[in-house]
């Protein structure tokens, strides 16, 4: 029996040896996501019907979905940035979602994965306030309303905070999918130790169990999507906005 | 704007208008929603149980990095500057101030951003 772990190891697609540009198994479903999310929305705009049909109208609510979350947390100013925040969501939503189809892989379990998107929306959000406001980007370090003597506590302790949002963010997706994925692994193995102790009576309850994590996982797929791209939203609305 | 007259409200009884209808309808689902979208008044309350797990999943981290950063911060000091175990422990504490002081935002000012913005109007 496979250990819970196994299901995150990467390897070349069809074997041969492991190198540093193989097509591994977590390419393989990067580029079904992708193809998955093309299909998704072409296929759901294709008629483009006034009256939309089932497809059309889930392919819109992700649409208007973003657009009102980019509208309520960023503004005006950050229409620019949907394109960029929906596909974030889309990615990461797919990605998750893929990855619950058995024998499939979550390439969103790998923290270098989750870390590379995250530090490619902290240099942008950073870019973006630099652009926009200079070198009066770095006021934002300065706590306002703190007296002077304070400063050489708090600069330090800002500065730290915001370094830490790529580190949250990269570290909340990938601890949430790996840890939902191996909990999902170990009451599976449960099914098999405990039924064949009685008789596979005791099975039943394990599979109950993971019929519920199943359902909770695909909850936090959901969730963590959404989390993603309201933190990103929220930094590029720090970044526009100086306070 | 429409006539509404072959519609079937046999079993409605009376024919109201249909914008008159339309707009019962609308109130009473605002009122349903508790001003979950329409008002925006309240941004401290989280507006569906989804985004209160969001919530809650955001603060453990939150604290885990900042402490995670402060520590690599002093790490990194130390091997530059030679001063091995000092700076380290220096900037533990600031990480963990850090954290604390990301939490207290997150929690104060559930909209706000995580980093340096800090819950405004309530204290100055």
């Amino acid at each position: 029996m496979a250990g819970p772990l196994e299901q995150f190891v990467i390897k070349p697609v069809g074997g041969g040896e492991m190198s540093s540009v193989a097509f591994t198994n977590s390419s393989m479903w990067m580029v079904l996501t992708i193809i998955a999310v093309t299909a998704f929305m072409v296929g759901g705009m294709r008629k483009r019907a006034l009256v939309p049909g089932p497809w059309q109208s889930m392919a819109e609510a992700t649409y208007e979905f973003i657009g009102s979350m980019i509208r309520d947390n960023v503004g005006d100013e950050g229409r620019k940035f949907f394109p960029f925040v929906f596909t974030l969501f889309m990615f990461i939503l797919f990605g998750n979602l893929l990855g619950l189809i058995p024998y499939s892989f979550t390439f969103t379990s790998h923290i270098i994965v989750t870390m590379a998107m995250a530090l490619f929306v902290f240099v942008l959000v950073t870019l973006v306030g630099l652009f926009k406001h200079g070198l009066h980007f770095f006021s934002f370090f300065v706590p306002s309303g703190a007296p002077v003597l304070m400063y050489p506590l708090m600069i330090p302790i800002e500065i730290i905070s915001y370094l830490s949002r790529p580190v949250s963010l990269s570290v909340r997706l990938f601890a949430n999918m790996m840890a939902g994925h191996t909990m999902m692994k170990v009451f599976a193995g449960f099914v098999f130790g405990l039924g064949a102790a009685t008789f596979g009576l005791g099975g039943i309850a394990p599979i109950v169990m993971n019929v519920l994590l199943t359902g909770f996982e695909i909850l936090v797929a959901f969730l963590q999507a959404y989390v993603f791209c309201v933190l990103t939203c929220l930094y590029l609305n720090d970044s526009l906005h100086l306070h | 704007m429409t006539d509404g007259s072959k519609g079937p409200n046999a079993d409605n009884g009376a024919g109201e208008d249909f914008a008159e209808r339309l707009d019962a309808l609308k109130r009473d689902q605002a009122s349903r929603l508790g001003g979950g979208k329409a008002g925006n008044a309240a941004p401290e309350a989280p507006e569906s149980s989804a985004q209160g797990i969001g919530y809650a999943l955001r603060m453990g981290t939150e604290m885990v990095a900042s402490l995670l950063v402060g520590l690599a911060i002093g790490y990194g000091l130390d091997q530059w500057l030679g001063t091995k175990p000092w700076l380290m422990i220096l900037f533990l504490f600031f990480g963990m101030a850090a954290g604390v002081s990301n939490v207290y935002r997150l929690a104060n000012g559930m909209d706000m951003g995580v980093g340096w913005r800090r819950p405004d109007k309530q204290d100055e």
